[in-house]
């Protein structure tokens, strides 16, 4: 008896429960485009982490990280006009996009006005690189050290925008060349030019302390 | 061992790459503020108004073209009716002067100008004749 009350409970319900499906980004986008504001609360709110994760790549501080992320989100909800999934990549590729062409835009105009200079590099941290190619002292390869992330933005700061993106996005984003490619605009061939002239860029700087 | 030291270099240069930037625990409390929405939301706001000046500028230069455009057509088509009035009223045959019986004495007095300038002034040759003849040398006839 206590059963079948529970069916007909259900069965007088069913009409009324709505399955949670989870908004596609393309939803999202063209909700937006008619005029929907809450729907690109819904993208920001999918998509803010990784977007900040991706910037903080590159910038080591958090106020130019809020800044391009500002400008990524703001550039985004003026673009979505603009965007198709049919005539080009889903929408996480192009946000992505957006957000690595933002973060090359402000590499660049850092390279206009260095903040940090080669000699800013401290004796303990030409010590602690140096300690880092001796083999026999730590036991232990180079590539599993813990950089100090200071260390490492002084170093990379001396490289140019171009080199700059491609290394952290294979190294430290572990993208292929092709999506690289893909990402940026450029021809694979580019980006294995680029990559290989930016590693042996960073070893030029490594090379004159170690 | 070179062939060792040229490969920490680059095991090294990439344990560089991967540590620049932001620490993951920063990103992560950047990437979920609540902070981070209204700045968005802000920089939207401004990038609309900043959109919404730069388009009603354009609008006021347009309004201020098209006004100038429509005045100057005025200008022009006030001055097509007006030369076109003019030429009108110089074809019309001026209407005739009120002129008494000394038409000579006048002509005499005005210059040649007078003579071939309106009809009512114009003098025959017979006229112009006698009154040379009727001189008489310079003296009037006793």
């Amino acid at each position: 008896m206590d059963e079948t009350a529970a069916k007909l409970n259900l069965a007088t319900l069913e009409p009324f429960i709505q399955p949670v499906v989870e908004a596609t980004d393309e939803s999202l986008v063209e909700a937006v485009r008619g005029g929907d504001d809450s729907a690109f609360e819904q993208i920001f709110e999918r998509h803010r982490r990784r977007v900040a994760r991706m910037i903080g790549r590159f910038f080591n501080r958090p106020e130019r990280v809020e800044e391009i992320l500002q400008e990524v989100f703001t550039k985004i909800y003026f673009a979505l006009g603009a965007y198709s999934a049919e005539r080009g990549p889903s929408f996480g590729a192009w946000l992505s996009r957006v957000a690595i062409n933002s973060c090359y835009d402000e590499l660049r105009r850092a390279r206009r006005r260095p903040e940090t200079s080669i000699s800013d590099i401290t004796s303990d941290e030409i010590v602690w690189l140096n300690s880092q190619l001796n083999p026999g002292t730590a036991g232990r390869d180079a590539e599993s050290a813990v950089v100090s992330r200071d260390l490492a933005n002084k170093l990379l700061a001396r490289l140019s925008a171009d080199d700059r993106i491609v290394l952290t996005l294979l190294d430290a984003e572990e993208l292929s060349v092709a999506e690289i490619a893909l990402l940026m605009g450029w021809k694979v061939s580019k980006v294995k030019v680029r990559a290989h002239r930016a590693r042996q860029s960073l070893r030029r700087v490594l090379a004159e302390f170690v | 061992m070179n062939q060792t030291k040229d490969e920490l270099i680059d095991g090294l240069t990439k344990a560089v790459t991967r540590s620049g930037g932001l620490g993951a625990e920063e990103v992560e409390r950047l990437g979920s503020s609540a902070h981070l929405h209204s700045r968005v939301r802000a920089g939207i706001e401004a990038e609309k108004r900043r959109r919404a000046g730069v388009g009603s500028g354009w609008l006021a230069t347009l309004l201020v073209a098209s006004r100038a455009v429509a005045t100057l057509v005025l200008v022009t088509i006030a001055t097509v009716v007006t030369f076109w009035l003019t030429k009108e009223n110089a074809s019309v045959t001026p209407p005739a002067l009120n002129v008494s019986g000394d038409n000579i004495s006048r002509v005499v007095t005005g210059g040649t100008c007078a003579l071939s300038a309106t009809d009512e002034c114009a003098i025959s040759t017979e006229e112009v004749l006698a009154t040379l003849f009727a001189d008489n040398g310079g003296k009037e006839p006793k």
